[in-house]
């Protein structure tokens, strides 16, 4: 039944994925610094796209788990698969994998991970899925799906801030939190954009990134 | 005489105004949502040396381009800067200001 749900979860997220925005990969050689925080988890992203789309990029993971603290990084690629520029929208699928060491409760492994994410937004909405797991010789087999919707309260233009109202939906069963429901705030200006929010269960996130 | 004079004068002047302005490139982008996304056209463009300013228009899906004068930038090159930009050019329209 668990089974089943989380593929069904995840084709609903492909499959929502008509149109969308995009992170793992950048333009040509631009380098990307991406930082999320939550209480019961922290994923880092250091990205280097040497096209526009492939990126090369050094990840480091924290994850609160009830073993202890579980720590991965590795390099990364990340492969924009495919990408559909409209005139009033954009989406993209990305997929990305990597493998390196881990550290889970003052023991040393080895972990590989894989990735799938889907993107669509125009410039009043936004939606965005993605489906991660990862492998250890020191846990079980860690997954993490995670959906969002937004919406824009205004259309900016290019040389004034943006700012979005989104929910974020976050499953991942193996965490000492199994699911988090976050509304969050976004504004960007330019090439910095920062994201806070409160979990309905109280925890806090606060997201950075920049590119240059 | 005198006339034929001032019309010369008249000439070279318009015509030295002519060759100090540049070309304006209005180009029709595809899939410009946002500004975050569309930062790379303005670092790629602005590393040309053939242009002179870089101004972009979410709302009218539209990047703006002048040239420095007495200098191009084919049409080649500026769909390559933005298909490298993650984005698809619709048209490219050019005329001298």
């Amino acid at each position: 039944m668990g089974k089943h749900f989380l593929i069904a979860l995840g084709l609903v997220l492909i499959s929502l994925a008509r149109v969308g925005n995009a992170h793992p990969v950048s333009y040509k050689e631009a380098i990307g610094v991406m930082a999320w925080n939550q209480s019961f988890m922290s994923d880092y992203w250091l990205t280097y796209s040497f096209a526009p789309n492939a990126a090369i990029a050094a990840r480091g993971m924290r994850m609160e788990m009830p073993e202890g603290q579980y720590l991965v990084y590795f390099p990364q690629f990340d492969w924009l698969a495919k990408r559909w520029n409209n005139p009033d929208s954009q989406a993209n699928i990305y997929v990305y994998g990597g493998a390196g060491g881990a550290r889970l409760a003052n023991r040393d492994g080895y972990a590989g991970q894989v990735g799938i994410e889907a993107d669509a937004e125009s410039r009043s909405w936004f939606i965005m899925g993605k489906w991660e797991s990862m492998w250890s010789n020191l846990t079980d087999v860690f997954h993490h799906g995670e959906f969002r919707v937004g919406l824009a309260p205004y259309e900016a233009e290019f040389n004034e801030i943006a700012s979005w109202l989104m929910i974020q939906v976050q499953y991942h069963p193996t965490l000492t939190k199994k699911y988090a429901i976050t509304p969050l705030a976004r504004l960007f200006y330019k090439n910095v954009l920062w994201e806070a929010g409160v979990s309905l269960q109280g925890d806090w996130m606060l997201n950075f990134m920049f590119h240059f | 005489m005198k006339t034929t004079g001032k019309l010369l004068i008249l000439g070279m002047m318009l015509s030295t105004l002519a060759m100090a302005s540049g070309t304006e490139v209005k180009i029709g982008v595809n899939g410009m949502v946002c500004g975050f996304c569309a930062q790379g056209i303005t670092k790629k463009f602005k590393a040309e040396n053939a242009v002179e300013s870089v101004d972009v228009k979410l709302s009218e899906k539209k990047v703006t381009l002048i040239l420095r004068e007495k200098q191009d930038l084919p049409d080649d090159r500026i769909k390559q800067i933005l298909t490298d930009s993650g984005f698809n050019v619709q048209k490219i329209e050019r005329q001298g200001i």
